[in-house]
């Protein structure tokens, strides 16, 4: 649970689970949606993996990722969006991407 | 995630065992017997929210196309979430409610939850268009 916790601490992250709620994405489609390098959006993406929030495989080359969260950790985070635990998620994609 | 085999099996001896020491005590005198029923009908209740919350998590092999995956994935969380509803309701009603009034709403809330959740499958199954759920 602890990690669940860690995951749903960081705005970012928690982003990534909102955008996944529309449906699975894509590494590449997830990260042009934010002002942050590849890897450290990999590492992101590890973290909510390892806590099981997210399920990951591949489709080619890429890696496509779907939200795995139970109604519980749901709850846990609309409670850290409403309430903004931790601050908000920086929301300007990268220059040059199409997002 | 899954539930794994020996955990099921785990959960129902303990429900089994459960049940029979709650007998045992109502036989013995320890306990009034509406006390036994209540406590078996409250963990009967959240076993079924604890696996209403595990449903949106138990993804299938992924889907051909993003439609048909969202599809899935909106079915698994409005299911699990009227499961997890309707257990919480089912322990609560048994906890705090007259005998008289937990028994036929907690088992009607149960009863629609259990029809909301295959309504929801088989929209999902037969490809029915939800890009909102």
């Amino acid at each position: 649970m602890n990690g669940v916790f860690k995951a749903l601490a960081d705005p970012t992250r928690r982003k990534v689970l909102e955008l996944l709620r529309q449906g699975p994405m894509t590494a590449g489609e997830l990260s042009d949606r934010f002002p942050v390098s590849r890897p450290t959006m990999s590492a992101h993406f590890n973290i909510l993996r390892e806590a099981g929030l997210i399920a990951a495989h591949r489709d080619g080359k890429s890696i496509v990722y779907r939200l795995q969260l139970s109604v519980l950790e749901d709850a846990l985070l609309s409670f850290g969006q409403l309430f903004g635990i931790g601050g908000t998620a920086p929301a300007t994609p990268r220059e040059g991407s199409s997002a | 995630m899954k539930i794994g085999i020996a955990t099921s099996i785990a959960a129902a001896l303990f429900i089994l065992v459960a049940t029979l020491v709650l007998r045992e005590l109502v036989h013995a005198g320890m306990l009034d017997g509406s006390v036994g029923t209540r406590a078996v009908m409250m963990a009967n209740g959240v076993i079924v929210a604890l696996c209403g919350n595990l449903i949106p998590k138990t993804l299938a092999a992924p889907r051909a196309s993003l439609a048909a995956e969202r599809r899935m994935q909106a079915a698994l969380r409005s299911a699990g979430l009227a499961m997890t509803l309707a257990g919480a309701l089912y322990a609560l009603l048994w906890l705090a409610a007259p005998e008289a009034i937990a028994q036929p709403v907690s088992l009607g809330a149960l009863g629609l939850a259990f029809l909301y959740t295959v309504h929801r499958i088989l929209r999902c199954k037969w490809g029915r268009a939800d890009q909102t759920a």
